[in-house]
């Protein structure tokens, strides 16, 4: 705990330091976005008492995620394929939600009773969430892995920062996409923009090993 | 997995980015603000915040669209960037 605490004092006192931290918090900022929004949709729908626990479980998987994929970067990285099948399982995510925006009483609609009747359980708005999560962290497993690998102190901190983005972020954007609805059709516009990008960059990865 | 940075790629600034950081900051005033005026948060109509969670939606997507790539190579010190190739 003190050789954190010092690596920190350390961090914060050295240009070189101030600059890996000033660099490790723009990036997890900016990786946290589309965590934050794909939680944030698959947790508007919800009744607010399961909303809080949705992104609970969205923060904790993206972060398990985050930290899994940067140690086995190396081994990750030398499956042909991946990023593709991430994004692939980032567009049936993407299906799923358009389906819920198109139908919102969907499941009201049966006799499931009146848990069915609020539409969306949180299982299937978790199970969402953490398939977006492995598809997005893939996507950013690099990054994560490469910025300021020699300061873990800062690799920490914006870890936690991120954590706490996500947090706020996702709270924030599922309370708007309760009351507007239509702005929830845009947030899906953004994840299938990046389903759409890692697709093509999975394609193009595994393109000469197909020999298409 | 990332794009090799090309030459013309590395003379972009992080433009979104920064932008993306900037409407999460005036996300951040503008729900402080609605905090400590005490507005209600499902009054009817657009609140302080609906519109500070708007400004966090639009800086979520311009750290999307702004590819992390860009800001990765920004920070990366000079010497280790892709110099371009002389032309002959």
């Amino acid at each position: 705990m003190n050789d954190i605490i010092n690596e920190i004092l350390k961090a914060l006192t050295t240009p070189d330091g101030l600059a890996a931290l000033f660099q490790v918090i723009m990036i997890d900022l900016v990786l946290a976005g589309d965590n934050a929004i794909v939680i944030g949709l698959a947790a508007a729908s919800l009744p607010p008492q399961q909303r809080s626990r949705a992104i609970l479980i969205g923060i904790i998987a993206a972060t398990v995620m985050r930290i899994a994929f940067a140690i086995f970067t190396i081994e990750l990285l030398e499956i042909a394929g991946l990023m593709l099948a991430g994004g692939v399982l980032l567009l049936w995510v993407c299906w799923k939600m358009w389906r819920e925006l198109r139908n919102p009483s969907h499941s009201a609609e049966g006799d499931i009773g009146a848990a069915a009747a609020k539409g969306k359980t949180l299982a299937q708005a978790a199970w969402q969430i953490v398939v977006a999560d492995i598809s997005m962290s893939l996507d950013n497993v690099l990054a994560v892995a490469g910025a300021a690998r020699e300061h873990p102190a800062a690799l920490i901190f914006g870890l936690g920062l991120s954590i706490v983005m996500m947090g706020v972020a996702a709270t924030f954007i599922a309370r708007l996409l309760e009351r507007h609805r239509w702005i929830a059709y845009v947030g899906l516009v953004i994840i299938l923009y990046v389903a759409g990008d890692m697709v093509y960059r999975g394609f193009v990865e595994v393109r000469p090993i197909l020999k298409i | 997995m990332l794009p090799i940075p090309t030459p013309e790629v590395l003379s972009i600034p992080p433009v979104l980015p920064v932008v993306s950081l900037a409407f999460i900051f005036a996300a951040g005033l503008v729900a402080l603000f609605a905090w400590w005026a005490k507005r209600p948060r499902a009054a009817g109509g657009v609140t302080p915040w609906d519109v500070a969670a708007a400004l966090m939606l639009v800086g979520c997507a311009a750290a999307i669209l702004g590819e992390i790539e860009h800001l990765i190579e920004f920070f990366r010190p000079q010497e280790s960037k892709i110099e371009p190739k002389p032309t002959r």
